[in-house]
């Protein structure tokens, strides 16, 4: 008996997900319909639909080259920022000079808004991916140091002497018991710089991007008054980092912390 | 926040050592020409710069900006810098206070009914992880070039973590508190002073915290492209154009600075409440 009930509360679940947007649309629609909200500043869901095939379809570059565009420079920023952040962050972990050389340095650049850096990029590498790429790695590669900094110095000292009374080296101390102790404070670094990554993504491209990508089809529409155009890309930014989330960290996550069993949460917020 | 922990002098020494010798590095490189001078600046042009800007180069102010006209009366003059910085912290300052009052109304009336905060919340998840220098582009359309736009934005920004930890602040009491003072006696009013109140403050904190910092980092970056009058973001992009490196450099030092500052203020008054209670760290850091 309590099956089925529990099935009509679950598909209830689903269904008041979407009743949100559906009554928010409609309203929308309504308003501009009678223009009360005017359509060319607020451009009715109906529009944004068409406008979405038609940028799929009718554009060159199509909203597919933005998309893909935006997601090579992401790619390549985040790997660039994961790799040299979790590098400096297992070395700062390890050894106490180095941890005393950068962490000032580094912790006088953490306030700095990743989009501040753009403009000198723009004078030292130029207009173009580069530009966005280094700034998609500057906006991720903090929160990495600092948590896997945070995760190799909290991993308890009791492990490490018990690998190394068993006669474990270095290299299978680090391998085998600091890294996936630090695992879960890295995984949320990971998790808060993809964040991070995407925000700068929208930022740079805006203002360093040149033909492709989806921030520099937002900032583009704006000269030609194409609110539409603005909005569809606003939704699929945001569609965007939902699906980063999903698709990248909690099936990485699954693999690992949850299957070990690590599940409590801890990390850093910065 | 890292650089300033150390009580004595050693711990100060070894914090400041490493950033001295970093700048007379680049300074040493770039004399010789290693580093590009026109390129990566000097330190010491950029410490000359950064001097001249804010009490060199005067300016009046003769913006109509809410708090300055109030604080200042109508002709003064200041750096150009400091006009900058003003004109960033005030827009700052408009921004969270307005996400600040929608925000906790809004978190409020979710926490009234589970109806309507399952329908608000989801809107909210999805307007979250929207950034919000996305906004921009649309707001200048709206809103036009100047201060409305950067507020706007900058409302933006900070309204829904606001909203999303005083709505989880609304619906965190727990119960037992509430039957235990209602049983002793307490009205509606005493509850929510006494209980509920004290209660949600952490999450509060935690909301304007983050609010705080995700409105400032959009207004700097929406400055970057909506060439208001004045501010860090547009002082530094003008740099650009006429390539100062020194100056975007200037202004990188400056805005660390100032939000090292923010931040250090919000660590004290943390510590003058949330944690004089009692109450460690709580809330929703969504980022």
């Amino acid at each position: 008996m309590s099956k089925p009930s529990q099935k009509g509360e679950n598909k209830w679940q689903k269904y008041s997900i979407v009743i949100p947007f559906l009554i928010g649309a409609i309203l929308w629609e309504i308003l501009a319909f009678f223009t009360i909200l005017d359509p060319i500043l607020f451009p009715p869901p109906s529009q944004l639909f068409f406008t979405f095939f038609n940028l799929l379809l009718n554009r060159r570059p199509s909203l597919i080259d933005h998309i893909i565009r935006s997601l090579y420079h992401i790619f390549m920023g985040y790997s660039l920022g994961v790799i040299i952040g979790i590098s400096i962050g297992i070395l700062m972990g390890l050894n106490r000079f180095i941890y005393n050389t950068l962490n000032p340095i580094l912790a006088l650049l953490i306030p700095v808004p990743t989009l501040a850096w753009v403009p000198l990029l723009l004078i030292i590498l130029g207009l173009g991916d580069i530009t966005i790429i280094t700034a998609i790695f500057l906006g991720c590669f903090f929160p990495i140091v600092y948590n896997t900094l945070n995760g190799i110095r909290g991993t308890d000292k009791q492990l490490i002497w018990a690998a190394r009374t068993m006669g474990s080296n270095r290299i299978d101390i680090l391998l085998e018991v600091l890294f996936p102790s630090a695992l879960l404070s890295i995984l949320t670094g990971l998790r808060l710089s993809i964040g991070y990554a995407w925000r700068a993504l929208v930022g740079a491209e805006m203002l360093a991007g040149i033909t492709m990508g989806i921030g520099h089809m937002i900032y583009a529409a704006r000269w030609g008054f194409n609110l539409d155009v603005m909005f569809t890309g606003l939704i699929i930014i945001s569609l965007g980092g939902l699906i980063m989330d999903r698709v990248l960290i909690i099936p990485l996550e699954k693999a690992t912390v949850l299957r070990w069993g690590l599940l409590e949460e801890k990390g850093g917020k910065q | 926040m890292m650089v300033l922990q150390g009580k004595n002098l050693k711990q100060i020494l070894t914090a400041i050592t490493p950033i001295l010798l970093f700048l007379l590095a680049w300074e040493a490189l770039s004399y010789v020409h290693v580093l590009d001078p026109a390129l990566f600046s000097r330190p010491s042009k950029i410490l000359s710069t950064i001097y001249t800007m804010a009490f060199v180069d005067m300016v009046k102010i003769d913006i109509d900006l809410p708090l300055v006209t109030i604080i200042t009366g109508d002709s003064l003059y200041v750096g150009t810098l400091i006009l900058d910085i003003i004109s960033s912290i005030n827009r700052l300052v408009v921004s969270f206070v307005l996400a600040s009052i929608v925000g906790i109304l809004i978190g409020l009336i979710m926490g009234t009914n589970p109806f309507i905060f399952r329908f608000l919340n989801v809107i909210l998840t999805t307007f979250l992880p929207i950034p919000g220098i996305a906004w921009a582009p649309i707001f200048l359309v709206w809103l036009g070039f100047g201060d409305s736009t950067l507020i706007a934005v900058g409302f933006i920004a900070a309204l829904f973590p606001i909203i999303q930890n005083v709505s989880i602040s609304t619906t965190s009491v727990d119960k037992k508190m509430v039957w235990a003072s209602k049983s002793m006696g307490a009205n509606d009013l005493s509850l929510f002073l006494h209980v509920l109140l004290p209660n949600s403050f952490p999450f509060l904190f935690t909301g304007f915290k983050l609010g705080l910092a995700r409105a400032w980092r959009t207004i700097i970056a929406v400055e970057l492209i909506s060439s208001a009058s004045a501010g860090l973001g547009v002082m530094i992009f003008t740099a650009r154009e006429f390539l100062q490196p020194y100056k975007i450099y200037g202004g990188i030092f400056v805005l660390a600075i100032l939000y090292f500052m923010i931040e250090l203020l919000l660590r004290l008054l943390e510590k003058q409440t949330i944690e004089k209670w009692g109450m460690t760290d709580m809330g929703v850091f969504y980022e």
